[in-house]
């Protein structure tokens, strides 16, 4: 009886030992906070470039404008949101305090998604097309269609070379 | 990537023990003296003696307990009842096959999201005894297996608020349906309490192999594999009848 009492205990503190273990394991949350899609401004031949002067982005919505980049100076990216429940969204690019617009018409998928319990959910989206109006803007060219906490680079902006 | 590095690192030590144990079973094997004219009293701890006892010595049959311990000591709660069968092929190979009921239904606190799932999971693998050549029925043991559940599960969740436009997306899935395979890498022990009933525990190191299809994000808990996406650690706590088919104890 004796023999039994001590392997009883020590498959108990065994047991500790094993819940403390499992119950360790935990889930890692996204360092992000913010699903946002990102574009990152090109010249032709493919250099990252810098836009000269003042860049002011705004997003249309029915219930009027809303500013997603102002005024900044020697703009290279831009990281913008899109519309969890339609499906296409309009940005409007004013340079220079208005003297030149371009408008981005990008259209996706929204899916809503489970990141875990411990961690919540947030809108996931797929870039399907993206098109604009060619004022300053060259071309637009889909990189990374997944928009979701990862930061990607998701849309080349190209704008024309200089030289 | 860091679960990844642990479960590689943990997959080699096991190789590498196995091999090493096995490998100074053999050279036991080669090294016994075998004089034709000394008429002597084979030593019984010799693996020699344990291959005359023939390969099936019985079967171990089991019930997990620590499935219903482990959510006392969890926030997010969920359960698992098992049983498996294990084959005594020479006292040291172990083939084993699980099967169990996965299930869950919790609202986290912090987020209010709602998840449920109940679903059979399975089992298959080997264990090695790495004490043998002892021929106690008390031993410490690694192994490995192959897990597989097919489920479906349930999240509802508050709508999303779009920070721009204003409007609210619904979260809800209903019946999504999923597959999972996963490894395990297994050690723990088993102790004979009174004649042939065992207790025993294992600690597993669980990594996914295939999970899909893959909509909203994946599911969360996988019965049988655990919460999360990546590896994860288990446990079981089980006891044990041992129906033995040997002569000798086992």
């Amino acid at each position: 009886m004796h023999r039994y009492r001590h392997i009883v205990y020590a498959m108990s503190k065994l047991l500790c030992l094993a819940v403390s273990i499992a119950a360790c394991s935990s889930e890692d949350c996204p360092i992000n906070n913010t699903v946002a899609g990102k574009m990152v401004f090109y010249d032709q031949k493919n250099r990252p470039v810098v836009i000269n002067g003042i860049l002011s982005v705004s997003v249309m919505r029915p219930q009027g404008d809303s500013v997603v980049l102002n005024q900044k100076s020697n703009a290279s990216e831009l990281v913008f949101p899109l519309s969890y429940t339609h499906e296409t969204d309009t940005f409007v690019f004013d340079y220079n305090g208005g003297m030149v617009y371009d408008t981005l018409y990008i259209s996706h998928t929204n899916s809503p998604t489970l990141v875990s319990v411990a961690c919540g959910t947030a809108m996931y989206h797929s870039i399907t097309k993206a098109h604009c109006t060619r004022h300053m803007i060259d071309t637009l060219i889909i990189k990374s269609a997944e928009v979701n906490y990862d930061e990607r680079e998701n849309i080349q902006v190209i704008y024309p070379t200089a030289d | 990537m860091m679960n990844a590095k642990i479960f590689k690192l943990f997959i080699l030590l096991l190789i590498s023990v196995t091999t090493l144990l096995s490998s100074r079973g053999v050279k036991v094997m080669a090294m016994t003296p075998t004089n034709p004219f000394t008429a002597t009293e084979p030593d019984k701890s010799s693996p020699l003696r344990e291959s005359k006892e023939g390969l099936f010595r019985g079967i171990y049959f089991s019930t997990d307990v620590f499935g219903f311990i482990y959510p006392l000591f969890v926030k997010d709660k969920y359960y698992s009842a098992e049983v498996s069968a294990t084959l005594n092929l020479k006292n040291r190979f172990f083939p084993v096959v699980e099967a169990g009921i996965g299930y869950t239904d919790i609202v986290s606190q912090l987020y209010e999201i709602g998840y449920n799932t109940h679903a059979p999971y399975y089992r298959i693998g080997m264990d090695y005894n790495m004490q043998y050549e002892n021929g106690k029925p008390n031993y410490i043991y690694l192994g490995g297996r192959i897990g597989y559940t097919s489920f479906r599960y349930n999240v509802n969740a508050p709508p999303l608020q779009d920070p721009i436009w204003g409007d609210e997306a619904p979260v809800q899935f209903s019946d999504v349906a999923c597959r999972a395979i996963w490894a395990e890498a297994v050690g723990g022990v088993r102790a004979e309490i009174v004649k042939n009933v065992y207790m025993g525990w294992s600690l597993r190191y669980k990594y996914p192999i295939h999970k899909g299809p893959i909509v909203h994000g994946g599911p969360w808990y996988i019965p049988g594999f655990g919460a999360g996406n990546k590896g994860v650690f288990g446990a079981t706590y089980s006891i044990t009848y041992y129906l033995n088919f040997s002569k000798k104890r086992p």
